[in-house]
């Protein structure tokens, strides 16, 4: 058969490095219950992006009294998370952690408290600016983050889809249908009709603009900052519009 | 290899068992050995449709669940060399269904069949979201409405995102659009959304237009498919589509409102 022979003659795996960003969940409190119930309140507020999401649990200053970590874990896998590794762990946590299938990270006190105030800094900055309303919190930290490459969808997105291009661009070749939502940190740019929402600057960039070639959106935001179609200046509509932000404000501009 | 083909719509009561049993009877009839199967477990409709309701013997649960086997169960269609019928279970719901008991059946009918039609249930649900599971090729069922035209975008991204092609990274399912019960007299009075308005909206390729039709009723209450009342419109509007899909280039009729013919003109009747 030629896929033994193509077997054969390639390698059946190939190695890569590769740089990713995780999320880190610092545990200020060893009450997993109550974790359990803040976590699921913060999770509510965008619950499709957030699902699945590999985290990395950092044990932090409640590793000295941290009770048996399988209890945690599974608290955190009913809310849809996935977590991978552990660090800042206790020896017999960090065991019991790779009994359970997670990686141990290695301890980086130094710079994991240089990168905090920086997440910190930009934090407030992006509060003091906006309070994204549809945005996840844990964006934030992708402003810290430099940009990644733009997302390019060439299939219609449907009514019931959504696409989140985290931390860049989105660029949509075709038509947003009713009832389907695209949403970006970054620009959201729509090449085909946009008939549902469009969200731009989802992690607070209030520069984020919103580009369509035929606007007919149910809502558009930016940074927060929202517009339904009834609101929507009607002259717009089925026209090529940009949408940004001025002030507090959605400013639309015909496209030409 | 079988083709596996996907009758689905999002909404109920747009016509996917009528085309379901007319794709499957037309293909049948060109000589392709076809089988239909029913996906709506629970409230089967296929067998009524196809006029076989009082021969079946053992469903598509029982072929799942191992208690029969599946030439046990395929009913043969009496009128139709080539075209057999798996029904669904009537006493059961659609958790009797399962992915890996789906795929199961499916890979034995792709050893002796050319085209394996699956009847979806309405909704998006477990029983519709196993209909499409396995496809090679969708066919999108609309009426000119637009609560259809929503449901059926929902049903295309679905059919984009959760099914194994989609999942396996693999060519797309070939999505086609199929609008039923098109009335062009209603769509001049802009009481319908035209075909255009629709195909713009859900901008897949048109198989066919169905014009609403009192023979799909008569059809399906004598219990035949539509598609053999050669005198009807809608039984030549799936004679084209048949044709249509197989590569044959027809144009679409019935989609222009009629012109009042000479005698209707002449003694004012419809």
């Amino acid at each position: 058969m030629s896929a033994t022979a193509s077997l054969a003659a390639e390698p059946t795996f190939v190695i890569k490095g590769r740089m990713q960003t995780l999320t880190v969940l610092r545990l200020n409190s060893s009450d997993w219950q109550q974790l359990q119930a803040e976590l699921e309140a913060h999770l509510a507020q965008a619950p499709q992006l957030l699902k699945g999401m590999p985290l990395v649990i950092d044990c932090g200053d409640v590793a000295e009294k941290m009770p048996g970590i399988a209890d945690l874990l599974n608290r955190l896998r009913e809310l849809g998370l996935s977590p991978i590794a552990v660090q800042n762990a206790r020896t017999d946590v960090a065991d019991q952690a790779t009994k359970l299938g997670l990686a141990v990270l290695r301890e980086n006190k130094e710079s994991e408290k240089e990168s905090e105030s920086a997440v910190k800094a930009v934090e407030s900055a992006a509060k003091a600016e906006s309070q994204p309303s549809q945005a996840p919190e844990q964006g934030d930290i992708e402003l810290a983050e430099p940009k990644t490459t733009p997302m390019t969808i060439t299939r219609p997105v449907r009514s019931g889809q959504q696409i989140y291009a985290r931390g860049g661009d989105l660029v949509v070749l075709a038509t947003v249908s009713a009832g389907a939502e695209v949403i970006a940190d970054g620009h959201v740019h729509i090449y085909g009709a946009l008939n549902g929402r469009a969200i731009a600057g989802a992690a607070g960039d209030g520069d984020a603009r919103i580009f369509c070639s035929n606007f007919n959106a149910e809502l558009v935001a930016i940074a927060g900052r929202y517009k339904t179609s009834d609101a929507s200046n009607d002259q717009y509509r089925d026209t090529a519009v940009q949408i940004a932000l001025d002030g507090e404000q959605l400013v639309y501009k015909a496209l030409n | 290899m079988a083709k596996i083909i996907v009758i689905t719509s999002g909404k109920g009561g747009v016509g996917k068992t009528t085309t379901s049993a007319a794709f499957g009877t037309g293909l049948a009839l060109k000589g392709h050995k076809t089988v239909l199967i029913d996906f709506d477990v629970g409230l089967r409709n296929l067998d009524l449709i196809m006029g076989c309701e009082r021969r079946v013997v053992y469903d598509f649960i029982n072929v799942i669940q191992g208690e029969a086997t599946v030439q046990q169960a395929l009913i043969k269609d009496k009128r139709v060399e080539n075209l057999f019928i798996l029904a669904a279970s009537q006493t059961r719901d659609k958790d009797a269904l399962n992915q890996e008991g789906v795929g199961r059946v499916l890979e034995q009918l792709a050893k002796d069949f050319e085209y394996i039609i699956c009847d979806s249930p309405a909704g998006i649900e477990k029983g519709a979201h196993l209909a499409m599971y396995y496809a090679d090729e969708a066919m999108v069922v609309t009426n000119p409405e637009v609560s259809s035209v929503r449901d059926s975008d929902r049903v295309l991204g679905i059919l984009a995102s959760k099914t194994k092609r989609a999942e396996e990274n693999k060519e797309p399912i070939k999505e086609r659009l199929i609008l039923s019960r098109y009335s062009p007299d209603r769509v001049a009075r802009g009481e319908m959304l035209s075909v255009e308005d629709v195909q713009e909206i859900l901008s897949i390729d048109l198989l066919g237009v169905i014009p609403e039709s009192q023979a799909v009723l008569n059809a399906s209450n004598s219990g035949e498919p539509v598609i053999l009342h050669e005198d009807s419109e809608a039984g030549q509007a799936y004679r084209d589509l048949v044709d249509r899909y197989l590569g044959v280039d027809v144009p679409h009729r019935f989609v222009d409102p009629k012109k009042p013919g000479f005698f209707s003109r002449l003694f004012g009747g419809n």
